[in-house]
């Protein structure tokens, strides 16, 4: 290789270093939107049950996607950044990976759509149907698509980092612990008809687990040490 | 391999604000993400403001990027954003890149 040659491919591989560094401070936001958004959800879903009043199903429908389109605002042009990202890492990576990141950049933005749409959907369908099993039913997809979040969140990470800073791994596996945690305790009480009680433990589980991802996101976009290695 | 720089990327080699590597990182580092301000530049860069600045300009003078103020709740800032022209630039290295990997293909196999 002649010496602009190595001078061209310097620079990029520079230029990935810094990159990597930006997308980690995006991240750090990523994290703590989305654990703003969780805690919204507990009190946007309580309000009602406070106020002890049937909100109309445009309620749940709309008010869902809303939070979260607004609080995203920065995710989703992570996202854009992140592919971007991907793409220039393409020249500098091995075959096997690019085909991998490939794949990640297909599924993101579409997944993200429907999970937006088929969580209000299941959250307005389920304020007007009081069926037990279909209520159960609902929350179990409902929760199997949340999980979506985490795994892909957890994808996209593992893709774009060598290493993943230790806050965030803590944060996604004490959110897929939240997901199954709620299955179980939703089954249980539903069983039991103790509906007042569940929406109590689903609140506070959700609760702890946004005020994590809070944490995880302040620490890893504030300390630059920890997210370096 | 010389032939080919020639021919397809003269304007790209041949640019003076690109002559530099500092610069083309700077470009790189725009284009990437759209638009970025000046403090997060300085941040992830390092080195002085000066010399971050006086690079800016250069790009800015040939327009590759451009420049603007905004204001934010921690008072005004210095936004640079890639131009279409800066973009072009930004396809040709993906293209050099692109080049190199196969060429480089091309003598393993």
């Amino acid at each position: 290789m002649n010496e602009i040659e190595n001078e061209l491919i310097e620079s990029g591989m520079k230029t990935l270093r810094i990159q990597e560094k930006i997308l980690k401070k995006f991240f750090s936001k990523y994290f703590i939107i989305w654990g703003v958004a969780f805690i919204i959800f507990v009190f946007y879903y309580d309000f009602p049950i406070i106020l002890n009043k049937s909100f109309p199903w445009f309620y749940y429908a709309f008010g869902y996607p809303l939070i979260i389109v607004l609080l995203n605002f920065f995710g989703i042009r992570n996202f854009k950044t992140v592919r971007k990202y991907i793409k220039f890492s393409e020249y500098f990576k091995n075959e096997e990976l690019i085909k991998r990141n490939r794949k990640i950049n297909i599924n993101l933005t579409i997944s993200l759509i429907i999970i937006y749409i088929i969580i209000s959907l299941i959250f307005s369908f389920n304020e007007t149907n009081l069926n037990l099993i279909y209520y159960f039913l609902s929350y179990l997809i409902l929760y199997f698509i949340i999980l979506l979040i985490g795994l892909i969140t957890f994808r996209v990470i593992n893709y774009t980092f060598d290493k993943i800073p230790f806050p965030w791994i803590f944060s996604l596996i004490a959110f897929i612990f939240s997901n199954l945690l709620s299955i179980i305790i939703i089954y249980i009480f539903l069983s039991n008809k103790n509906y007042s009680l569940l929406n109590l433990l689903i609140s506070i589980l959700w609760f702890i687990i946004g005020i994590i991802w809070i944490v995880s996101g302040v620490f890893t976009y504030l300390k630059e040490d920890s997210i370096n290695g | 391999m010389d032939n080919f720089f020639d021919e397809n990327f003269k304007d790209i080699l041949n640019n003076k604000a690109l002559k530099s590597t500092s610069r083309l990182i700077i470009l790189l580092i725009i284009a990437l993400n759209e638009k970025i301000t000046f403090s997060n530049l300085h941040k992830y860069l390092g080195g002085s403001k000066g010399s971050l600045k006086n690079n800016l300009d250069i790009l800015e003078e040939d327009e590759l990027i451009k420049s603007y103020n905004v204001f934010s709740l921690s008072g005004p800032r210095l936004v640079y954003e890639i131009t279409p022209k800066g973009l072009k630039f930004y396809q040709k290295y993906l293209e050099i890149l692109n080049k190199l990997n196969e060429n480089q293909h091309k003598k393993i196999n």
